[in-house]
């Protein structure tokens, strides 16, 4: 026991678990509170509890799977039995905690009451479980916790399915039973065989705590570029970046138009898709967004916003991870003047492109507006709205704060990058309205505040300030 | 009258979050010298070098390369440098024939001759992809585009570190055949010392962030005497009858002593006395090294 509790330590003295915790806590306590009070059957709130042994499974595997990359753990005598046995620990109190809330449901009596229980144990405990398996396969973690959370939240909230998985959760105790029991064999094996942890030594993961990393997390991404690359890209891209290195040699040497062009090159090497396959499945993704939000009905309490303007959120997420390059990782003939010079003309023409993409998705939704009939789906018809034009200088305004956030944050960027996107979705969504009051001068303010904000902390790291990020 | 110094360092001093790395640093490096900079890992090496490029600004002090403040270097001066730095972080999606093409756009002096030379010496893939290089090829290559542009003044920070002992003989070849050149200044920073006492002519000795020793390596060599002293009647007396004496390790009538070279120094005079035979003993750099930071590491000698 004493290895199992030794194995969970981290979970409370890594200060990077911190933020996880609290984000697990403004979910779970919400959910379990939300299932306890569930007394209506015909809603799938019991579901909601299972946020709990989920969230668990994707926290305490990510810390698991950390400690077995470490190969000085691979060789701790008798570690190859303790993973297994620190997460079936804390899959059964967890899913026992997760099972409670049925004691309080007054619809279910005596023995039913308890057989409900059991089930709903055996049914957390089994969907823990798979977690932990599906967990043990993907390279990140962090990006499993959405979804993974998010197949709650649609349960709980389209009572038909979530009915019908509620009732397989509190109402099949046999089944449940034995699916738990087929489960923790399986797990029980594979938690602890030898090829896992060999596997899993020194491998390509990126645990939940290293995730806020920066340092981590662009290692973490530059080992799954290089996985792309060595199997060869495709021709657009060699395209590309052939056309852009001419242009380098088309500048006079030692000149600053010289090394903006290098800059790029270099820039596009990292942002030009590496496959037709990204270009499609990115393509797809914001081809169904668009039509999905022009669709979707607007809120009741603010019907002159579309649900549309959230897709300016999107150029907000592009701004966020435009390049900036004031830490070059090679000495070339760049001084600082030319560092900063091409730094900030690398930025505006980032900005360009945003506010292109901004201006691309408002066009695209009037061109949508025009063709695209209302559709009609379970006697309801739902209007195709398109997005507004005035939140469009929106992703304007947050680029040049990610940029200084680029410059300023050396090892913490996700988090304030975080805090920033949660700006710019609370101004876009709820403050959609206020938005269309904004008049032309008002937004010119906001943007020439930004870049100059921006303008002035990278003239400063880039005159007065050290360029050598460790 | 003496030329310009090519990196001119005056009271520097540097300071981080984690304390001060740099005290009061002052070194004057000539054309034509080959200097290794020693110290152990956190003495302020790599930061030291890191100012002689513009890349880090001393929080007092000055430092001047190639006659320029290394703050203000232009890219006609940084033509002039050549860096290897400690982490050879590069582009890590270029293969190795992108990177040497897009850094050679940089340089008006770039030699392609010597980049092919170098190349097959260090049997280098040119399809290969950099982030998929192995550390030590990733090393190879940082040093070959360091190299390539020829520059007056090379910076080696932990140049050898990666590399493997045939790389390091590779390498080592390669610093020998740089360094025929006399208008070329070298400046090496490494832990392997029996690598670069092969061809540095100069050694500076840092120890936590201050200069302990700056001076040419036949002058270090000259600081210290290792001395073998055989008996040949009798035991040999305890203590030795010698000055300045800094270890001396005894083992059946043989006496190894270490000692501070001076004026006073008689040491066959001493072994007659002692009844012993005498041989001097050559001391590493690696030994000396150890000599300075250990004994009286305090106190710059000039």
């Amino acid at each position: 026991m004493r290895r199992v509790i030794a194995n969970l330590a981290p979970l409370l003295t890594c200060p990077a678990f911190t933020l996880w915790h609290l984000l697990g806590a403004i979910l779970c306590v919400p959910a379990l509170w939300y299932a306890w009070s569930a007394e209506d059957p015909t809603r799938a709130g019991h579901l909601a509890a299972y946020i709990l042994p989920l969230w668990s499974a994707c926290v305490v595997t990510s810390l698991q799977r950390d400690l077995l990359l470490r190969p000085f753990v691979f060789c701790l005598p008798g570690h190859r039995d303790v993973p297994r046995r620190t997460l079936f620990a804390v899959g059964i109190v967890v899913s026992l905690v997760a099972a409670l809330p049925v004691f309080d449901y007054g619809h279910l009596e005596g023995l039913g009451r308890l057989g409900a229980l059991w089930s709903a144990f055996c049914f957390g405990l089994s969907a823990y479980l798979l977690v932990v398996g599906a967990l043990f396969v993907v390279p990140n973690v962090a990006i499993m916790v959405g979804p993974i959370v998010g197949i709650v939240f649609v349960l709980v909230e389209f009572p038909d399915t979530g009915l019908l998985v509620q009732d397989a959760a509190l109402f099949a105790p046999g089944w449940n039973s034995a699916i738990l029991a087929l489960l923790s064999v399986l797990a029980w094996r594979k938690l602890g065989s030898a090829a896992l942890h060999r596997r899993s030594c020194g491998g390509y993961f990126l645990s939940l705590q290293m995730a806020w990393r920066r340092s981590a997390a662009e290692e973490f991404g530059e080992r799954g570029r290089l996985h792309v690359l060595s199997k060869g890209t495709w021709g657009v891209r060699r395209w590309i970046l052939q056309r852009s290195f001419e242009r380098i040699g088309r500048r006079p040497v030692l000149s600053l138009r010289r090394h903006l062009a290098a800059t790029q090159y270099q820039l596009k090497g990292h942002l030009v898709p590496l496959t037709p396959w990204t270009v499609s499945i990115v393509g797809l993704v914001v081809l169904g967004g668009v039509v999905a939000a022009g669709y979707a009905p607007p809120r009741e309490e603010r019907p002159d916003v579309p649900v549309a303007n959230a897709l300016y959120v999107g150029s907000c997420v592009i701004a966020l991870h435009m390049l900036l390059p004031v830490f070059a990782p090679m000495l070339l003939t760049a001084g600082r003047r030319e560092r900063f010079w091409s730094a900030l003309a690398i930025a505006a023409q980032g900005g360009l492109a945003v506010a292109a993409i901004s201006i691309l998705t408002y066009v695209t939704y009037r061109g949508m507006w025009l063709a695209l009939p209302p559709l009609s789906l379970g006697g309801t018809v739902y209007p195709f709205r398109p997005a507004d034009l005035e939140p469009a200088f929106v992703p304007l305004v947050v680029m040049p704060f990610s940029l200084v956030l680029k410059i300023v944050c050396t090892k913490w960027l996700f988090v304030p990058e975080l805090v920033l996107l949660g700006f710019a979705v609370v101004i876009l969504v709820p403050g959609g309205a206020a938005l269309k009051e904004i008049d032309l001068l008002a937004v010119a303010v906001l943007l020439l505040a930004s870049w100059g904000v921006f303008v002035a902390v990278l003239g400063f790291y880039c005159y007065h300030g050290d360029l050598v990020r460790e | 009258m003496r030329a310009e110094p090519v990196v001119r360092i005056d009271g520097l001093h540097k300071q981080f979050d984690c304390g001060t790395v740099l005290r009061n640093v002052s070194l004057d490096i000539h054309t034509g010298s080959i200097v290794g900079l020693l110290g152990a890992n956190g003495a302020g090496k790599s930061t030291l070098i890191r100012h002689i490029v513009g890349l880090y600004l001393p929080d007092g002090g000055s430092c001047s390369t190639l006659g320029c403040d290394a703050a203000k270097l232009r890219p006609r001066d940084l033509a002039r440098i050549g860096y290897v730095h400690q982490e050879g972080t590069l582009v890590p999606w270029m293969t190795v024939e992108q990177i040497l093409r897009y850094v050679a756009t940089y340089y008006p002096t770039w030699n392609e001759e010597l980049e092919q030379d170098y190349l097959s010496e260090f049997e280098l893939d040119t399809g290969a992809i950099v982030g998929d290089l192995s550390p030590g090829q990733r090393q190879m290559l940082a040093i070959l585009l360091a190299i390539g542009s020829e520059p007056e003044l090379l910076l080696l920070d932990e140049p050898a570190a990666a590399l493997d002992p045939l790389a390091r003989r590779r390498f080592l070849d390669l610093l020998l055949g740089i360094i025929q050149d006399p208008t070329r200044t070298i400046l090496v920073s490494s832990h392997i010392l029996s690598d670069v006492e092969k061809v540095i002519d100069h050694v500076v000795i840092l120890d936590r962030g201050e200069i302990r020793r700056d001076l040419r390596l036949d002058e270090l060599q000259q600081e210290f005497v290792k001395l073998r002293i055989t008996a040949l009647r009798d035991e040999l007396p305890d203590p030795l009858p010698l000055p300045d004496v800094l270890t001396c390790q005894r083992d059946c009538g043989e006496a190894i002593v270490v000692l501070r070279a001076g004026p006073d120094l008689r040491p066959e005079l001493a072994a007659r006395e002692m009844g012993g035979a005498l041989d001097v003993v050559p001391l590493s750099l690696e030994e000396i090294y150890g000599l300075v930071l250990s004994t009286n590491g305090g106190g710059r000698r000039p």
